[in-house]
C-alpha cells in the first residue's frame, strides 16, 4: 500500500510539475525571445489578452506596392532546412498611439538599431501577408517576391533602449 | 526404537538443508540478473532525454530541432503539446504544427513506456530484496512491452518524414531529414528482457531440483 501511495503521489508531481496554466504576462528575455515568438507566430490563439514585454529594434518594412508598415523585430534564420545565408525578421508589426523611434541600420549586420521595449498586448490572432521583394544581402532583387506574416502588437508603452550592449539583433 | 526415530529426524534435517541450500543457491544465482535489470531500468531512464525525433540539417552536421522521450512525456501528460516552456523542447513548433497525429501517437506510448519502465524497475527491486522471486516474471513481461513500445515510438517518429514537416518547414530542402534516437533505449529494453529472461531461466532450473 505504501508503494502504491508512493508511484501515485511520484505521478501526481509529475503532472502538477508539467501543467503549466495559462500566463497573463510574458516577459521575454535573451533566452526566451525566440521560443516564445516563434509560439507565437504559430499558436497566437494561446497568447489572446496576455500582457507581453519585450526588447526588439524598429524595422520599416516596405512592400511592393510601397505601403509601410512599422514593426518592432529582431533578425533570424528564414525558415529552417538549410537556407542558409538566408534571414528573416521575427516580430509584430506596431500599433502605437505615439512616437516610434525611426529605424537605424535596420538591414545591416549590426547590433546598432532603434532598439526599444515594448509592452502590450497582441492584437488578435489574424496574421498581415506582406509581399517584399526579396533581398539578398546586398541589395534588392525586384524579380523575386516574398510573403512575410506577421501579427499585430498593440503597444502600450513603447521606451527607447539606449544601452543595448546585452542585446543580441540576430536569434536563434 | 528410539535410535529409529532420531535417525529419521536426522534424515528430514538433512533433507531441510539440503532444500535449503538449493533455494539459496538458486537465489544467489538469481540476484545479479534481478539487481542488473533494475539497473537497466534506471538507464533506460535516463535515455529519455535522448532525441526521440529530430530534423537533422547536414549543412550544420546537427539537429535543427528536436523532441527528446521527456519532452514527448511532459507534453503528453499536460496537454502541453503547444507550448513554448523549455520543458517541451521544440514540441510546439515545428513538431506539433506540421505533424500533430505523429506527437500525439508518440506522445501516448511515450507516457506507456515511462510507467512501464517504472512498473519493470518496480518488479526487479522487489524480487531482488524480497523473497518473492517469482515477481520477476513481471520484469520479463514489462521488459518485452517496453522494447515494443519503444521501437514503435522509433518508427512513428521516423515516419514523420510522411508528415508536413519536411516539405513545409524545412521547404522540402534534401538536406534535411528526421532521425531518431529512440532505438538506443529499445535497444537497451531489449537488453533488460534478456536479464531477465535468463535470470529466471537460471532460477527455475535451480528451483526443479528441489
Amino acid at each position: 500500500m505504501k508503494k502504491l501511495s508512493f508511484v501515485l503521489a511520484v505521478v501526481a508531481a509529475l503532472t502538477v510539475f508539467a501543467s503549466c496554466g495559462k500566463k497573463d504576462k510574458y516577459v521575454l528575455d535573451e533566452k526566451t525571445f525566440f521560443l516564445v515568438m516563434t509560439n507565437v507566430w504559430y499558436y497566437p490563439e494561446q497568447y489572446a489578452g496576455a500582457e507581453m514585454e519585450f526588447a526588439c529594434y524598429t524595422y520599416r518594412l516596405t512592400d511592393v506596392d510601397g505601403k509601410e508598415y512599422m514593426c518592432g523585430v529582431r533578425k533570424c534564420a528564414s525558415g529552417y532546412g538549410c537556407k542558409c545565408g538566408k534571414d528573416t525578421i521575427i516580430g509584430f508589426l506596431l500599433e502605437y498611439d505615439g512616437a516610434v523611434p525611426e529605424p537605424i541600420k535596420q538591414s545591416e549586420d549590426s547590433p546598432e538599431k532603434a532598439w526599444i521595449r515594448v509592452k502590450g498586448r497582441l492584437k488578435g490572432n489574424g496574421k498581415t501577408d506582406i509581399y517584399v521583394y526579396a533581398y539578398n544581402g546586398d541589395e534588392i532583387d525586384y524579380n523575386t517576391v516574398e510573403k512575410i506574416s506577421l501579427l499585430t502588437f498593440s503597444a502600450d508603452d513603447v521606451e527607447k533602449i539606449e544601452d543595448y550592449s546585452g542585446l543580441n539583433y540576430y536569434v536563434s | 526404537m528410539a535410535n529409529k526415530r532420531v535417525k529419521e529426524e536426522r534424515a528430514r534435517e538433512n533433507e531441510r538443508a539440503k532444500r535449503q541450500t538449493l533455494i539459496v543457491n538458486a537465489r544467489r544465482k538469481f540476484q545479479p540478473f534481478a539487481l542488473s535489470a533494475a539497473i537497466v531500468s534506471l538507464v533506460i531512464m535516463l535515455l529519455f532525454f535522448v532525441d526521440w525525433a529530430a530534423v537533422y540539417n547536414t549543412d550544420i552536421r546537427g539537429n535543427e530541432v528536436k523532441i527528446s522521450g521527456f519532452n514527448t512525456f511532459f507534453a503528453a501528460i499536460s496537454g502541453g503539446y503547444t507550448k513554448a516552456d523549455k520543458i517541451y523542447g521544440n514540441m510546439a513548433a515545428p513538431f506539433f504544427y506540421y505533424a500533430a497525429d505523429w506527437c500525439k501517437a508518440i506522445g501516448v506510448l511515450t507516457v506507456a513506456a515511462f510507467f512501464v519502465n517504472i512498473l519493470c524497475l518496480a518488479a526487479s527491486l522487489t524480487a531482488y530484496f524480497t523473497e518473492y522471486k517469482r515477481i520477476s516474471a513481471l520484469t520479463l513481461g514489462c521488459a518485452a512491452v517496453l522494447f515494443a513500445l519503444l521501437l514503435a515510438i522509433f518508427f512513428i517518429a521516423l515516419s514523420m518524414k510522411d508528415s508536413r514537416i519536411l516539405p513545409v518547414y524545412c521547404g522540402g530542402n534534401p538536406k534535411c531529414s528526421i532521425r531518431s534516437a529512440a532505438l538506443l533505449p529499445a535497444v537497451v529494453s531489449a537488453g533488460c528482457f534478456a536479464l531477465s529472461l535468463i535470470g529466471w531461466i537460471k532460477y527455475e532450473k535451480a528451483m526443479k531440483k528441489l
